[in-house]
């Protein structure tokens, strides 16, 4: 996905963080049943779109290939990123928020 | 299994480009030369066209391999329905209640709320048993070929479990 110089922590410091986000929402997913409100809202809003983002940053890694084509995958998923945590963060700010929307749709 | 790791690496000469700090920690940075030589070994096989890896179709399935595929599958699909999700909340003119109510308007069935419930959480739930037992590889566990399985078959049951109860709330 990103093209680290060799020898640098950079790559390294990447797999771990995917790790670490990996790991905090397989936490989320309890807290927000338990604690559901604003602050799990937009917690579950980056979290989701880190892990997507960094996910399918790997899909292009292993399907795109050629420089342009990279290029282009990469700059077009950072704009799926961003629109996607944007229209988290709307729907949590003007709308009912992450929690609430599930446990309304599994009421029904 | 080893087939698949021998796809995956020479499928991809980008990835020794990626991550040489991953593998030789303890190696001295890469000079030149071999850059050069990996640059070379790259060109080569893009020149010679060669049909690219991976030829799925030769492969035998096995269940690793299978688990494999639709953890990235799960993935991918439920990353498109956040996306859409979060795209639907900017385009569409009404709030989320609105759309809920409608659904409910139609009075579906409960074994038709449960199916789609059930179909849902599956995803939901595979990803996330099948990460666990990718975060215990991480850590070096697991990595026998009949642990493998194990830890495979329990994901399944776990998945099926858990959507089921799901699905049930």
């Amino acid at each position: 996905m990103l093209f680290f110089a060799a020898g640098s922590k950079a790559a390294s410091l990447h797999w771990t963080s995917e790790r670490a986000v990996s790991v905090l929402l397989l936490g989320l997913l309890p807290a927000a049943y338990l604690y559901p409100g604003p602050a799990m809202d937009y917690s579950l809003a980056a979290a989701l779109t880190l892990h997507s983002h960094w996910g399918l940053g790997q899909v292009i890694t292993d399907y795109v290939h050629g420089e342009p084509s990279i290029k282009l995958a990469n700059t077009g998923l950072y704009v799926l990123s961003a629109v996607t945590f944007a229209g988290l963060c709307y729907f949590n700010y003007q709308d009912v928020g992450i929690c609430k929307a599930v446990a309304m749709l599994w009421s029904l | 299994m080893a087939a698949s790791l021998l796809r995956h690496v020479g499928q991809r000469c980008l990835w020794t480009r990626l991550s040489p700090s991953l593998s030789m920690r303890h190696v001295v940075p890469m000079g030149t030369a071999a850059k050069e030589e990996m640059a070379q070994f790259c060109d080569k096989n893009t020149q010679s066209n060669r049909p690219m890896s991976p030829h799925i179709t030769i492969y035998k399935w096995s269940l690793p391999m299978l688990m494999s595929i639709a953890h990235r599958g799960t993935g991918v699909a439920m990353s498109a329905g956040v996306s859409l999700f979060g795209l639907a909340a900017l385009i569409l003119p009404e709030q989320f209640p609105y759309y809920l109510a409608f659904v409910k308007s139609l009075s579906l069935g409960p074994a038709l709320i449960y199916s789609a419930k059930f179909a849902l959480a599956f995803p939901l739930t595979y990803h996330t048993w099948n990460g666990i037992r990718h975060l215990m590889w991480d850590m070096g566990k697991g990595f026998k070929i009949p642990q493998v399985y194990q830890s495979g078959v329990l994901v399944l049951v776990l998945t099926l479990l858990s959507s089921a109860g799901l699905a049930a709330m």
